[in-house]
């Protein structure tokens, strides 16, 4: 039976609606203040309210009820046994939405007939997609670095799914695998909580994403070797280290300063650290 | 008939949902995108206001406590990041 649901106008004005309404169509083209406003009225739709049957619920309280507590299970353990993690991955996640999507259309969240029943179902299918699309790109990031033989211990997310890191590296440190606009606040942290962050970011002059890892300055002194690969320029904006890899880059930005290395570049010369090390 | 967003019909909208569920790519940030929100994201930390009050009484300086900024103060002490100030005055003596 179709519970009775109301759900309460949020607070955004026409600009966070316009923001909303792109990120379901072209994210990729978001300019840097367009991905933070888009955090925003994310974070301020995570505190708006439905009315559904008897409960109350925030945004972010419904969404990890009936959402994240029915869907994420199931989709890691499947995850776990994709042989082609990137391709079928990201398969499964389009799947399980389309199932979220019919999930609240059942459960009358329906918009047009239910007022602002669009913004739940904007919310819940946004942190499905961070969720999915973060889990897919991490799995695929583990296994690449167990199949090059890296010595490590990664977390299990299906054991330990709020784990303070994805992964530790001997010799390296904690180590986090990001994908979602809140990286921001990793980067920009006084005192960063991770030692080193594997991410993926566009490349619009090549409409390609690039994969990289962003090293705080301290554990790139613990990593790197006095060969010709580890060498490092300065460079002030990351769009430039892009420009040059596999060149390292060390980035200062204002106050800020990390060391920032292309994913084949960096798992070589950690390869190299770790055999070293063993003889 | 019913709009929904800013103003969008219940049928564009739901196809937005579905092209979005379809798409495959990782929908990630790019370099530049990232580079503007890093220093925009800086400039707000380092433009941020924050007005410190006290008293002194016997040549020792106490700061009113501050609500809703992100230094904690403690008597002659602010801890801000991860760096501790603790605040000594001391007396002019004039010739």
């Amino acid at each position: 039976m179709t519970k009775t649901v109301t759900i309460h106008k949020p607070d955004l004005v026409v600009q966070e609606i316009k923001i909303l309404r792109r990120y379901l169509t072209e994210s990729h083209l978001f300019s840097g203040r367009e991905w933070r406003e888009l955090r925003q009225v994310i974070d301020k739709l995570a505190s708006c309210e439905v009315q559904f049957g008897a409960q109350r619920y925030r945004f972010a309280q419904f969404y990890r009820a009936f959402i994240n507590g029915t869907y994420a299970y199931p989709f890691l353990a499947e995850l776990a046994e994709l042989s082609d993690v990137e391709q079928e991955g990201l398969k499964l996640q389009a799947r399980v939405a389309r199932q979220i999507w019919e999930w609240l259309h059942l459960n009358g969240i329906q918009p047009g007939p239910i007022h602002h029943a669009e913004y739940l179902v904007t919310f819940c299918l946004y942190q499905w997609g961070a969720f999915a699309r973060g889990h897919v790109f991490e799995t695929a990031i583990l296994r690449d670095l167990q199949r090059a033989g890296v010595e490590m211990t990664p977390h299990d997310p299906t054991v330990e799914r709020f784990a303070p890191y994805d992964l530790y590296v001997p010799g390296l440190g904690y180590g986090d695998v990001k994908t979602s606009g809140y990286f921001l606040d990793d980067l920009t942290a006084d005192a960063p909580t991770a030692d080193f962050y594997v991410t993926r970011l566009y490349v619009p002059k090549s409409r390609r994403y690039q994969r990289a890892v962003f090293v705080t300055p301290r554990a790139w002194d613990r990593l790197r070797s006095k060969d010709e690969e580890s060498q490092e320029i300065v460079v002030t904006s990351l769009p430039a280290t892009a420009d040059r890899f596999p060149q390292v880059s060390r980035v200062r930005i204002e106050h800020l300063t990390w060391v920032v290395v292309e994913y084949e570049t960096w798992k070589r010369i950690l390869l190299q650290k770790q055999q070293e090390g063993k003889q | 008939m019913s709009k929904v967003l800013d103003g969008i019909k219940v049928e564009e909208f739901d196809q937005l949902i579905a092209q979005f569920i379809e798409r495959e790519d990782p929908n990630a940030i790019s370099f530049e995108a990232l580079d503007e929100a890093v220093r925009q994201q800086l400039d707000e930390v380092t433009t941020a206001h924050v007005e410190l009050t006290g008293t002194i009484r016997d040549g020792q300086i106490t700061f009113d406590p501050l609500a809703d900024a992100p230094i904690i103060v403690q008597g002659n002490e602010l801890v801000i990041g991860g760096l501790r100030l603790v605040v000594n005055l001391r007396q002019v003596t004039t010739a």
